[in-house]
């Protein structure tokens, strides 16, 4: 078209054949914005005020993470993508539009332009109208307006991705039905991939562990998850020039496959042939290896079910793609050289990661190659409390949570880096047999000269642990990655909570200690943790701390911590510093409970009793708890004087529970009001008028939980059951 | 009618492949301005892959294809000059003949607007009528009249003539003889028909698995081919003839008919000097020049084209 509004005239023109596009287009926005918003007006809230419940509701219908919002730009792409130029799968259409003298970037333009258009005219009339809506409803107009029209920028932007994609399979196919397959097999091939060797790795490699790794990629090689993961969060400059860049990309790939495409692929199922065998095998490979991968794990990890798996994914995905590709079914078996080839690529794959023939497995970093490392198990230190008051917007909130290991190897950098590479040495010096014991597992992050990041995990068998983390823990870079309070400054210091036992105490509120006294303390304690040993952790605590900076002490007062114990730290017997800045303070921590203010103790014991079956079967056994009421005044005595606060276990590094007893102790309580308090909202009242609250303690192994143990045998004995 | 003789359109060994077939065989053509060329051939010769590159829907794998010099494929410019009807005409968008009035003008500046109407009331065509509607040939029709109205120099046209009753094949050959006169407007018509073609081409080229089997102007191949038809005398075997250059020779009886090659004047001549009992030239039909011509050349074309 040699006209120099060539543009407008086509677009006009391109409006008129995609009318029904448009209609249901306008359609959808209409019934999800502006009649959602009005049907929004008329609802009721039970609590709060009307206008700022409704505000949230409108803010949420116009915003860009509109989930429904999200679903439908998703749709809509996919639907305008392939309708826009699936002219180009019909020969009729193509002799017409082609012989026009009209260049093909042009109809491209037009064509692409129009596509996008169909979505976003109606999407931001009806966004605009729902805002103000919104506004003459209450809300205030200039928030409504703002969310509306950045929610409908930032959402065009995304779509635009998907759109594009959607054009690519169409330029890349010449068959509507194969091009919303190819639109799949763009979405879906990669990150498919990607869960195939991460399940293949987590199988067959004993190290693996970096499924953060494989997960991040999953946003960069597939357009949907790159759709999606952009609307799931919080928008930045970041994420608009990326989908931007991303948009370029995709545009100039779209354009140059319309410019190349060859008119005469209308109605095949590849527009390019030199595609043909590089998407055939690429699919082969990867249906293959997943039927490897299922056959395999079905059948218990036998070679012969692999390689069933390996033909059965292999052969029929070949087949099925041929008959795509000829539309015929007789062709079924074409191009059987390159199945072959592709079966070999999917088994080599498989006997990379069955085999380790990398060397994954046994590989530790070279020394002078190795930056830094952090060093991570959940077996140590697991109680440690890691998040913050600020939510993914930057804005103050309740606590929310860190990950740990996304924590720790951020914050992480042992100083004597080798004793990270002492553990994965110690790890490659255990024997297969060792295999057979139960697993503590260390998780190590290698951070190379290059600025590659590479994390291992090393199971180790019980007892081993100990040896191999010893020397770890000692590293100062080890506690100060791990131990955020080690942070602290004492000018930020406002307060201490103090817990024994679950009864809690504030310190400088409560009980006037000073502000010099309260530094004193968390010098002390800092000092403590940092010359703790992985020994001194096993011990039971004598008591729980928590040290507050303004903010904290903030969320003490509005209960932001919203869940009980959380950033405590336990006060080791080790602690002589920490007890002693106590003592001077005149807070006695080692205190015995009372037991005169115990009336009776549950007792839990785990007894092993042989497993009921046939003859035949070999010796087993079965284990179960026991329990029973203890109420005799002397062993209750001797019961106080050894029991340990239950929640205090979750401190004790490394603790093997064996043998242990567990215990519901009940205690009296003056009042209701003091039991509630004290036994977490539970009490109970008897008959008589006693009221009593129970918490929960144990018994380590020993002596006396033997006697408790045997004493629950007996019981059960004679009354198998109760 | 005018007749410039100028080349315009010209294909060099143009080449098309889909696959394994060779659709067009480096075929080379010259298409002179003003003359009706028909393209001849059975299903499969190639006439629409010709045709298709000549109009820049498809890209010649080898050879070119020029209009004044100048290549057609993306070449804005070189494609205004031709409208392309194809055997399985496009209307877009479930559209009206005047939605396609509407849709044309923008692409073709000189589209008669007011020709279009005529020529739709003249031929029964509602102009407000879906398109969809329409049955094969008044589809037929409207393509051929959308051509017309376009007011390009070419007009292409492949199978334009299958699907139109006889009435309608020879309105559409008048108007084809109109604008000709007029503007000197060139169509090039594909058709697996020979007869369709008689009284309308100048030339007519042969397609034959891609290739041109042939390629004649028929002006030239009426007057320099010649049906005789003679009893020679008594005692006659035929030497009297020898200055014929014939072609072919039939006989029933004393009844000769001959196929001769030369000019009128020559044959005629030749004719009188043998003293026959009886003879007189025959006009040929195009049919029959292409029959002696393929026979020469080897092949039995009743079975390429009829």
């Amino acid at each position: 078209m040699i006209l120099k509004n060539w543009f407008f005239k086509g677009i006009g023109e391109e409006m008129k054949r995609r009318l029904w596009a448009a209609a249901l287009s306008v359609l959808v926005f209409f019934f999800s914005l502006p009649v959602v918003m009005v049907y929004l007006t008329t609802s009721e809230y039970t609590g709060g005020d009307w206008t700022a419940n409704f505000t949230r509701d409108a803010l949420k219908v116009l915003s860009y993470d509109n989930g429904w919002m999200i679903f439908l730009m998703a749709v809509l792409a996919v639907l305008l993508g392939v309708s826009g130029f699936s002219y180009l799968n019909s020969r009729r259409k193509v002799d017409f539009y082609h012989s026009l003298p009209m260049r093909r970037e042009k109809l491209f333009a037009v064509q692409y332009v129009s596509g996008i258009l169909i979505a976003a005219v109606p999407y931001l009339f009806f966004a605009v109208v729902s805002a103000a809506v919104a506004a003459a409803s209450g809300a205030p107009g200039g928030v409504v307006m703002k969310t509306a029209l950045e929610g409908w920028a930032y959402q065009m932007l995304s779509f635009t991705i998907l759109y594009t994609t959607a054009v690519i399979a169409v330029m890349m196919t010449g068959n509507t039905v194969v091009a919303l397959l190819g639109f799949a097999v763009f979405n879906a091939y990669i990150p498919a991939m990607l869960g195939l060797l991460e399940s293949l790795a987590e199988t067959c490699l004993d190290t693996f562990c970096d499924y953060e790794m494989m997960a991040g990629w999953v946003p960069k090689t597939s357009p949907f998850a790159f759709y999606i993961s952009g609307l799931t969060d919080d928008i930045s400059a970041e994420r608009i020039f990326s989908r931007l860049a991303v948009w370029a990309v995709l545009v100039l790939i779209a354009l140059f496959l319309h410019k190349k495409r060859p008119s005469e692929a209308a109605g095949k199922a590849m527009a390019f042939p030199v595609s043909q065998p590089i998407i055939r095998i690429l699919l082969v490979v990867e249906f293959a290896l997943a039927g490897l991968l299922f056959f395999w794990i079905l059948g218990k990890g036998g070679m012969g079910w692999a390689v069933f798996g390996l033909l059965a994914g292999g052969v029929i995905s070949h087949c099925v793609i041929e008959i795509i590709y000829h539309f015929d079914f007789k062709k079924l078996f074409s191009h059987r050289l390159q199945m072959g080839a592709s079966l070999v690529l999917a088994f080599a794959l498989f006997a990379l990661f069955r085999w380790d023939l990398t060397g994954y497995d046994r590989w530790i970093p070279d020394p002078d190659r190795l930056h830094s490392a952090a060093v991570y198990s959940d077996e140590v230190d697991g109680w440690v409390d890691y998040g913050s008051f600020t939510n993914r917007y930057g804005q103050d909130s309740s606590w929310t949570w860190t990950g740990n290991q996304e924590y720790i190897f951020e914050n992480m950098s042992l100083e004597d880096k080798n004793l990270a590479r002492n553990l994965a040495e110690t790890w490659n010096r255990l024997s297969s047999e060792d295999g057979e014991n139960w697993w503590e597992t260390v998780y190590v992050e290698y951070r190379m000269e290059s600025g590659r990041r590479t994390t291992r995990r090393y199971n180790f068998p019980e007892g081993t642990l100990r040896q191999a983390m010893a020397p770890v823990y000692e590293d100062q870079g080890y506690k100060n990655g791990r131990y955020p309070l080690l942070e602290m400054d004492g000018d930020q210091l406002q307060d201490v909570q103090l817990s024994i036992r679950g009864e809690t105490v504030r310190l400088g509120r409560q009980e006037a200690v000073s502000r010099e006294n309260l530094r004193a303390l968390l010098e002390a304690y800092q000092q403590d943790l940092r010359e703790m040993t992985l020994e001194d952790s096993g011990q039971a605590p004598a008591a729980e701390i928590r040290f507050l900076d303004e903010r904290r002490v903030k969320a003490v007062e509005n209960q932001d911590y919203r869940y009980d114990g959380v950033e405590y730290y336990p006060i080791y017997p080790s602690f002589f510093r920490t007890l002693e800045v106590l003592g001077s303070i005149g807070v006695e921590v080692d205190q015995k409970v009372d037991p005169e203010s115990i009336r009776s103790i549950q007792v839990e014991a785990e007894i092993q009793r042989e497993a009921e079956g046939d003859a035949a079967e070999q010796e087993s056994w079965t284990y179960a708890y026991q329990q029973y009421e203890e109420t005799d005044r002397d062993t209750i005595g001797r019961i106080a004087e050894e029991m340990i606060y239950g929640p205090y276990q979750r401190y004790q590094n490394l603790y093997e529970n064996e043998g242990d007893v567990y215990l519901d102790v009940d205690f009296y309580a003056e009042s209701a009001a003091e039991a509630d308090s004290l036994g977490d909202g539970n009490y109970a009242r008897t008959d008589q008028g006693e009221i009593y609250y129970t918490v929960r303690y144990y018994l380590p192994a020993g002596d006396l939980a033997d006697e408790l143990t045997e004493k629950a045998v007996r019981l059960w004995e004679v009354q198998p059951g109760q | 009618m005018e007749r410039q003789g100028k080349r315009m359109i010209e294909t060099v060994n143009l080449t098309k492949r889909f696959e394994d077939v060779v659709a067009v065989d480096h075929v080379s053509a010259a298409i002179k301005d003003g003359y009706v060329f028909g393209l001849v051939g059975t299903n499969g010769a190639g006439k629409s892959t010709f045709l298709r590159m000549l109009s820049g829907v498809l890209k010649p794998d080898e050879g070119t294809v020029t209009i004044d010099g100048a290549p057609v494929y993306e070449n804005e410019k070189a494609k205004l000059r031709f409208f392309y009807i194809s055997d399985d005409q496009h209307f877009p968008g479930n559209g009206t003949p005047r939605d396609m009035m509407a849709f044309y003008r923008k692409f073709y500046p000189a589209f008669d607007c007011g020709r279009y109407q005529k020529l739709l009331d003249s031929f029964g065509l509602p102009g407000n009528r879906k398109i969809s509607t329409f049955s094969k040939g008044m589809k037929k029709q409207l393509s051929v009249l959308c051509g017309i109205c376009a007011g390009t120099d070419y007009l292409f046209c492949d199978e334009t003539f299958d699907g139109l009753d006889p009435v309608m094949r020879q309105t559409v050959k008048s108007l084809f003889a109109n604008d000709m006169e007029e503007r000197n407007m060139t169509p090039i018509i594909a058709s697996h028909n020979l007869r369709e073609l008689e009284d309308i081409c100048d030339h007519v080229g042969l397609l034959h698995k891609g290739g041109i089997l042939l390629s004649r102007d028929l002006d030239e191949m009426k007057t320099t081919i010649h049906k005789v038809q003679c009893v020679l005398a008594d005692g006659d075997q035929g030497e009297s003839l020898k200055g014929l250059e014939i072609m072919k020779k039939e006989s029933r009886g004393r009844l000769l008919t001959l196929t001769v090659r030369g000019e009128r004047e020559q044959v005629e001549a030749v004719m009188q000097a043998a003293e026959p009992v009886f003879y007189e030239l025959i006009p040929l039909s195009l049919e029959e020049i292409f029959i002696s011509e393929t026979e020469v050349a080897g092949y039995d074309i009743k079975k390429l084209v009829f």
